[in-house]
């Protein structure tokens, strides 16, 4: 090395031929008072190192000893600068680092290209490993000899990016939270707030600037806490717990919601607890609102269902009266009749020769009336017997019964002759007497209607639906205008003497197939003929 | 025919007046006794029997009597040893299906209901007869 000791107060050169070599490391009075000197000298500079915050500034000769040393290079590396001075920088390295060469080759390029940068393992005082980023400048002297060298490094730990991310995210986080109307807060083990959110200033009102550090109890006032305290001492002993009350915030009563999370450590301690405070008290009377007008809406339904009820037993005894007396009355005209009749029969039989024609009609009208009167009352008698009747529930040929029932007309009436079809195989499950009754009475109106048809044409069966049955005639018809009307009781849309009847004989048929929970409907053409449609078991049978 | 005497138990005096009408002339030789009750009628019976009088033939009777109705008469006289051989024949205003079916499984030969029209009485004459044919 070159000696030129130009400087004052400079140490000879021949000190750092002392150091150099297998000198390096060891610490002497000599070389530490050389150090204090230095520094000495350097009191600005100093100073200006030592406010550079984290960054490590230490300097080394050129061996690369440390002779001075920050306050950031104690705080990262942990060593004092009394520790530190002196040694060798290559104990700031990893030993693979060192084995490999490492620090020797910083030096190098330093000297050589002016600066080396690095960015690896250094080891702390206590063993501990830690990233850093670090750059070596050399120091020459005025001759252009090498001095020795700076080190700056920056400490690049997660720990410490994380701790510089955390305070940035805990900004975040508080922003965040104080966006939010629910109170959210984070106490220690000893119930004390860590964090809470701005909600807790409009909840608790007054100067509720900063509760942390104080206590959960204090901070809620003794009743409220005394409330959740219960569920606060399950949380703090591990358990996550959820709940909801109505608890008093600053004089106000809230129905809140309450969830306590605990935070555990790996190793199953209590770190802290997490509170979420969510006010329900809207909802909570809407539910209220809702359940009353729920139970009102039952009771309004179960006063409607008890006076519906009432109606119907009304209703039903109403009927179950009207049918009954239906009966008895068309049963007790049943006997005056009969008398009128055979009285009327009899003034014919005693007086017949002495009776003039005049006489002799008006005593065949009077039997003509009473045997129309006759069939009505035996048509009503029936209507109520429809109705008033236990239903069976059998299997019932309605093809045999049309068949009878044709032949009987066929009986009563031989000189007329009719084109009768009968589908067969017809069977349905149903009562035999309403079914025979209803399909008199249409084949019998049919017989009835077609006495003016060249040739009468009447046909029984089943359309193409497989549930509903037809009786189609070629004869009379009638106006689709009284389709609904013909089937209600004492309703006719033809003249007595054109083709007599009671009126009765559809309301019965329409009664007969309700019960069987049925339907009945008809379709003509004024002289084209009449079809009457019927289905059985639809559904409600009654 | 050598008839006998026909037991005829109506309580309405329009209906005696008719059917008598009707019947008289179908059946000339047959007396009739009218009684206007099941109670009349049965004491009658009694006495009869009791006599070791000649019974009627037959009996012609409706249901709708007061005192003792056309059915308990069935049944007393069904279960009177001295009565039970006497026909019995309802002729009724009653269409009752189940009056019908009590008449004829208590015993009753025929049961007619009370005709409107005349002609129908021919029926219950040959009815009448077929039973009266019997009588030795």
């Amino acid at each position: 090395m070159k000696k030129k000791t130009t400087n004052r107060g400079r140490r000879p050169a021949s000190a750092h031929r002392v150091l150099k070599g297998r000198y390096s490391g060891r610490i002497s009075g000599l070389v530490r008072g050389h150090h204090k000197a230095f520094r000495k000298g350097a009191g600005f500079f100093y100073q200006l190192v030592a406010s550079l915050g984290d960054y490590s500034v230490f300097t080394m000769d050129a061996q690369g000893n440390i002779s001075s040393w920050n306050s950031a290079a104690k705080a990262v590396f942990g060593f004092d600068e009394k520790e530190i001075i002196g040694r060798n920088f290559s104990n700031l390295f990893s030993e693979e680092d060192r084995n490999d060469g490492a620090p020797e080759r910083e030096l190098r390029e330093a000297e050589k290209l002016g600066r080396a940068v690095d960015e690896t393992w250094h080891i702390r005082k206590d063993g501990g490993k830690f990233w850093a980023a670090g750059a070596v400048f050399p120091l020459f002297d005025t001759t252009g000899a090498l001095r020795g060298f700076t080190k700056i490094a920056q400490d690049l730990t997660p720990s410490k990016i994380k701790e510089d991310a955390a305070h940035s995210t805990s900004a975040l986080v508080g922003m965040i939270t104080d966006a939010i109307p629910a109170l959210i807060g984070y106490i220690d083990p000893n119930q004390r707030y860590v964090f809470h959110n701005l909600a807790y200033k409009s909840w608790l009102g007054g100067d509720t600037r900063d509760l942390r550090g104080r206590r959960m109890a204090d901070v809620f006032g003794s009743e409220a806490y005394r409330a959740v305290k219960p569920y606060l001492e399950r949380a703090l002993a591990g358990e996550r717990v959820s709940f909801e009350m109505e608890l008093p915030f600053e004089g106000n009563l809230r129905w809140v919601h309450i969830d306590y999370v605990p935070d555990m450590d790996p190793k199953g301690f209590l770190r802290g607890l997490m509170s979420l405070v969510t006010d329900i008290t809207a909802a909570k009377r809407s539910e209220a609102a809702l359940r009353k007008s729920e139970a009102e809406l039952i009771l309004a339904k179960e006063e409607l269902e008890k006076q519906v009820e009432q109606r119907t037993a009304r209703l039903t005894q109403v009927n179950e009266e009207l049918t009954s007396f239906t009966y008895s009355a068309s049963h007790d005209l049943r006997a005056p009749l009969r008398k009128v009749e055979g009285f009327a029969q009899a003034i014919a039989l005693h007086a017949g020769d002495a009776l003039d024609d005049e006489a002799k009609g008006y005593l065949a009208r009077i039997r003509e009336a009473t045997k129309s009167m006759h069939r009505l009352i035996e048509d009503m008698l029936r209507l109520a017997g429809v109705i008033q009747r236990d239903l069976s529930h059998v299997e019932v040929d309605l093809s045999g019964a049309a068949a009878e029932i044709f032949a009987e007309l066929q009986n009563a009436d031989p000189n007329r002759s009719v084109e009768i079809r009968v589908q067969p195989g017809l069977r349905v499950r149903g009562d035999p007497e309403l079914l025979r009754i209803a399909l008199q009475n249409l084949l019998n109106n049919a017989w009835k209607f077609t006495r003016l048809a060249k040739p009468p044409r009447i046909e029984f069966g089943m359309m193409r639906d497989g549930k509903t049955y037809f009786v189609r005639d070629n004869g009379v018809g009638f106006d689709m205008r009284f389709a609904g009307k013909i089937f209600a009781p004492f309703e006719r849309l033809h003249r007595m003497e054109d083709f007599p009847g009671t009126g009765v004989g559809l309301a019965i048929v329409k009664r007969a197939i309700q019960r069987h929970g049925g339907r009945v409907w008809a379709q003509s053409k004024p002289g084209e003929g009449a079809s009457f449609f019927f289905t059985l078991n639809e559904g409600l049978r009654s | 025919m050598k008839c006998g005497v026909i037991l005829y138990v109506e309580d309405d005096p329009d209906d005696i007046h008719l059917t008598m009408l009707n019947l008289e002339p179908r059946l000339p030789d047959c007396g009739f006794v009218v009684k206007r009750d099941g109670l009349e009628a049965l004491e009658f019976l009694e006495e009869e029997a009791a006599a070791s009088k000649v019974l009627p033939a037959l009996m012609l009777v409706d249901i709708k009597m007061p005192r003792m109705n056309g059915l308990e008469l069935l049944r007393r006289v069904r279960a009177d040893g001295r009565l039970a051989a006497i026909p019995v024949v309802f002729l009724t205003s009653s269409g009752n299906e189940r009056d019908k079916r009590e008449a004829l499984q208590g015993g009753a030969k025929f049961y007619f209901e009370k005709p409107l029209d005349f002609a129908a009485y021919d029926r219950i004459a040959d009815a009448l007869r077929s039973l009266l044919m019997r009588f030795p």
